[in-house]
């Protein structure tokens, strides 16, 4: 009978746009459709004996004895109180069944690690790539958001932790939410769907792919609507080949600089227009004089952006509240320089960049995986 | 009173005794002169004209609540965005400029800018230090602060100062004691205590604003509330206030637990109580029980953000989730503090206007008392998503036990209308409106208590629509409904009723067009808080924005009705409506002492089948000309 209410189209897609696309999501707008059908039938039923009787009896005349009527009937009373809690046990358990999928994760599953921090998701895959490409701007937030890829029909664990306060994972496509603690491990999966047909022969696509918004559902602060992103899943070849080379090695250092500036989530701090947020503007940044409140003025160099990336709270800027979390082990040497890149390519205090230095020439060995040097040259910073 | 004396008679049935000459007049008579007169208020012990001052302070509040959610509404017009415009300058270059659009509301931010000269070097001061000055900037985030600011404002006032206080302790205090049939609460000074730490408490947090705001949500979750950098100062005077507004409430609840059990008149058994008394003396238990908990989970959040001992801060050894467990112990028990209290008044408006016993007495009194109970144990549903699944199964078991006496109070309700005997004015309405949006609230309750679809739902738009069906299409309307039932008795003047049943209609359109679509935005994936939104969400909040305006126009109309009644509205008789209960036993408005003598209770509060009330009908009942009224001085 309950798959009998799924096939009313019209009510999901009102409530929903479209089907629940994880593997445990249709069990969840089944049960959705269900209580609303139920709530459905008994508000109706209640408000169509309020509004008759309302009519039926109204008038009354003053200093008359009114109409005697009925004041209990004890069947009544337990019949209105068994039957519903009859009800709400089969809600439970019905409910906590749907929820037993919803949290159990299979063993076989493809690990990935979720960073959250105010005001942006980051996901760390195994290769130690974070997402390589971002939205354009005015998509799902005002500024671009990081676009992360999920291949299709696969089991997906994300271990998930936070680097300031709480948010929550909440992707409205999968109908699961799940908060991210500063103190605590917290995980989520799903099954990602199988691209469909449509997906596949979508012409505007450079491949078939499907899309899901990401929002921080927990309350974090200033940016907390800006804290979005897309999961895009995309057929298992083409993860496979982005597992391999997340970075085209033709691609320019700028350019990537540029992506990284948004998926590692510098945008919801920097702007890059010369207007101050919550951190310094990256215009005209490299190069210049800095000021800080805890430390003597010094040229802003390469060694400074790294101390100010991995050390943040080392040399606090004139100005600005310590705010920024750590991104030792988030972001690895050769993206670090191609934020750098970016961050020279919009600063009139160097000269010293060139535009046309690729990906691939930070790495001439094809070996060379990125992962194995991101920590290494923290320490000798810090003096 | 000489001027009722021309009334029809009023029966043996009537506990004032009109025919005795005594000299007591109206509470609200004033002292001799303006100063005296404000004296006598402001250290009164009354508790008619306690609730009188609750009353207007809740109305002054939720005024401004009300200004914050319109000003939130207004700011979800438009999804905010970036516009970028391309142009050339006079050296042919091209300048991109890229500016913020669909922000309404941005005070901006000040922030301390090194000084410059003319080639950019920092400029030193005397000591050698470069010199600084404040500007304010203006860019997306500081508009972002700004709504959430006004939505911690909406929020904390709507909570803390309005809905608590509103049924609870202003008609409460008004009408408690007389429906009793006592002279008083059982400890009046404590009575006037407790009005004044609400006074402080809400000045503490209506200062915060003032200052500036605060942007912590009315939830204070830690860490974001421990280390928002959001004005140090004013995070702590807002929670102080909410931590000096408990007080107010545990008094109050103490007082009315007290008099309950202690002052009825005589002849009065539990069981012959109005619905009111019993859902405010189930609302008292909840209040001091639960309220000590908050006292101390405040008190710990300001030890951890002054003095940084680590509670709640996992920076600082804590544990946020332990707040939240903290918070909602006391705060999901206040939501019955809020509601129980809302349908106490549901009772009285379906009694005396549907002229008929409350069907289910017994029921429905035992259902408030179930509803208190159960409420201190569902407090882990808010935390369906950030505790462990063990817990989250428990307290989903747990939730649903709510269903079932509120579902219960709800089928007693729509009974009590059959074969009833309705009078569909004003009041009526409100009771009929508030059985209307109470079911959608509870319904709507039932996909959040299912854990399956809660994680879906769990902080979308889906639970602000369903709680505030709730808490105003439940409370608010019944308050407000209760203010159009109770005026003529608190005032002793009636309104134009079919101008209120205007305003009614519009509040009840504005606020279905408010929050009805908002199920949809949270069914669909909009979450709560957010400042902008995904194009696809703008023409729900667009129709969700405009319903709001109606809602507005329909208060106004409301406010309007209430304040021209005060000023101009014809003298009400002590019974306008044929009422059983107490309170219309006496003048409208009570004299000081409530009743001329103890009165003696020889029949229930709905004994409609059984006694015919006396009833005076304004129509039936004008003044003779020049007639002075209660208020003006010679009138004994």
């Amino acid at each position: 009978m309950i798959h009998l209410l799924a096939s009313v189209g019209p009510v999901q897609e009102l409530f929903f746009r479209d089907n629940g696309q994880a593997t445990y999501s249709r069990d969840s707008d089944l049960i959705f459709l269900g209580l609303f059908w139920f709530s459905f039938v008994t508000f109706v039923v209640m408000m169509a004996l309020m509004i008759y009787w309302t009519i039926k009896n109204r008038g009354w005349k003053k200093g008359v004895r009114v109409q005697r009527s009925a004041s209990h009937n004890n069947v009544m009373e337990l019949t209105w109180t068994i039957i519903p809690t009859l009800l709400v046990v089969v809600m439970f358990v019905v409910g906590f069944r749907a929820y037993a999928r919803q949290v159990v994760s299979p063993d076989q599953a493809i690990n990935l690690d979720v960073a959250a921090s105010k005001w942006s998701w980051e996901i760390t895959y195994p290769n130690g790539s974070g997402a390589t490409e971002t939205t354009a701007q005015n998509d799902v937030g005002a500024n671009a958001a990081p676009i992360f890829v999920i291949p299709e029909d696969t089991p997906i664990k994300l271990t998930m932790s936070s680097a300031d306060v709480i948010h929550s994972f909440w992707v409205p496509d999968f109908r699961m939410k799940q908060d991210v603690f500063p103190n605590r491990f917290t995980t989520y999966w799903f099954q990602s769907e199988k691209l469909k047909d449509m997906d596949r022969d979508n012409p505007d696509l450079d491949y078939p792919n499907k899309e899901h918004w990401l929002f921080c559902a927990e309350y974090c602060g200033d940016n907390h609507s800006e804290m979005a992103g897309i999961i895009r899943i995309v057929p298992r070849e083409v993860y496979a080949g982005w597992i391999r080379e997340p970075f085209g090695k033709d691609q320019t250092l700028l350019e990537i600089g540029k992506t990284l500036y948004t998926s590692k989530g510098c945008v919801q701090c920097h702007t890059t227009d010369g207007s101050s947020g919550t951190g310094p503007s990256w215009k005209d940044l490299f190069g210049s004089q800095s000021q800080y409140s805890n430390a003597p003025a010094w040229t802003l160099d390469a060694n400074a952006v790294r101390e100010a990336v991995y050390e943040p709270a080392a040399k606090i800027r004139q100005g600005f509240p310590n705010q920024m979390a750590t991104y030792q082990g988030r972001i690895n040497d050769k993206e670090l320089r191609a934020l750098i890149a970016y961050m020279k390519s919009i600063s009139t205090y160097t000269t010293d960049f060139d535009p046309a230095q690729t990906w691939g020439d930070l790495d001439p060995s094809a070996e060379g995986a990125a992962d194995g040097a991101q920590d290494s040259g923290a320490e000798d910073t810090g003096g | 009173m000489s001027d009722t004396s021309s009334n029809p008679d009023p029966h043996e049935f009537d506990a004032v005794d009109h025919s005795h000459d005594h000299h007591e007049g109206s509470y609200l008579e004033p002292a001799g002169g303006v100063w005296a007169t404000i004296k006598q208020w402001a250290l009164t012990k009354d508790h008619k004209k306690l609730g009188v001052m609750y009353m207007f302070a809740v109305l002054i509040l939720f005024f401004l609540g009300g200004v914050a959610a319109l000003g939130v509404r207004a700011e979800l017009w438009e999804p905010v965005r970036y516009k970028t415009t391309t142009t050339v300058n006079d050296q042919g270059e091209t300048v991109t400029t890229q500016e913020v659009t669909g922000q309404i509301f941005n005070v901006g931010r000040p922030k301390e800018e090194p000084v410059t000269d003319a080639d950019g070097n920092p400029v030193l001061d005397d000591n050698g230090e470069p010199l600084t000055e404040t500007v304010r900037v203006y860019n997306l985030q500081t508009g972002n602060e700004t709504y959430n600011r006004m939505f911690t404002l909406h929020g904390a006032i709507m909570v803390f100062m309005v809905i608590i206080p509103s049924v609870p302790a202003a008609l409460g205090n008004f009408f408690l004691p007389i429906m009793i049939g006592a002279k008083d609460v059982a400890f009046p000074r404590l009575n006037l205590l407790s009005w004044w730490i609400y006074v402080f408490g809400s000045i503490f947090a209506v200062a915060s604003i003032f200052l500036g705001g605060v942007d912590t949500g009315w939830t204070f979750y830690t860490p974001y509330s421990t280390t928002t950098d959001a004005d140090h100062w004013r995070v702590v005077y807002m929670i102080t206030g909410a931590f000096i507004l408990g007080f107010s409430s545990i008094l109050t609840g103490l007082n009315f637990v007290v008099t309950v059990h202690k002052l009825r008149a005589p002849g009065m058994g539990w069981f012959d109580m109005p619905l009111f008394i019993w859902a405010r003396y189930a609302t008292a238990i909840i209040q001091v029980l639960a309220t000590p908990v908050i006292g101390v989970t405040l008190l710990l959040l300001i030890m951890e953000r002054l003095l940084h001992i680590g509670i709640f801060d996992p920076n600082l050894g804590g544990d946020p989730v332990l707040f939240q467990h903290f918070f909602w112990f006391y705060s999901h028990p206040v939501v019955y503090v809020m509601i129980l209290p809302g349908f106490g008044i549901l009772n009285e408006l379906l009694a005396v206007h549907a002229h008929k016993r409350i069907f289910g007495y017994r029921a429905v009194a035992f259902a408030s008392l179930g509803i208190a109970a159960v409420s201190f144990i569902v407090w882990g549903h808010h935390l369906f998503t950030s505790e462990g699944s063990l817990a989250a199964t428990v307290f989903s078991a747990l939730t649903f036990l709510v269903a079932i006496p509120t579902g219960v109070k709800m089928f007693n309700w729509i009974a009590t209308l059959y074969k009833s005997s309705i009078v569909l004015n004003t009041p009526m309405f409100y009771a009929l409106a508030v059985l209307f949006l109470f079911a959608i609230g509870g319904l709507t309750g039932l996909p959040l208590a299912t854990l399956a679809t809660d994680m879906h739902l769990h902080d979308s738009y889906f639970v602000v629509a369903h709680f505030h069906y709730v808490m105003m299409g439940g409370t608010i309307m019944a308050f407000v409904g209760g203010l159009f039932h109770w005026w003529p008795k608190m005032f002793g003047k009636m309104y134009n009723d079919r101008w209120a049943m205007v305003g009614a209609v519009l509040v009840f359109i504005g606020f279905n067009v408010t929050f009805f679509t908002q199920f949809f935005l949270g069914t669909r994936g909009m979450p709560r808080r957010y400042a902008s939104y995904v194009d696809e969400f703008q023409i729900w909040h667009q129709i969700s924005t405009i319903g709001s305006y109606i809602l507005l126009v329909g208060f106004l109309i409301e406010g309007a009705v209430l304040l021209h009644a005060m000023i101009a509205g014809k003298k009400a008789p002590p019974n306008p409506w044929g009422g059983m209960s107490l309170e219309w036993e006496t003048e409208s408005p009570p004299i000081e002492h409530n009743f001329p003598h103890e009165p003696i209770v020889k029949h229930g509060p709905y004994d409609y089948d059984e006694v015919v009330p006396p009833h005076w009908d304004p129509k039936d009942y004008p003044l003779p000309e020049g007639a002075p009224s209660h208020h003006e001085p010679g009138h004994h």
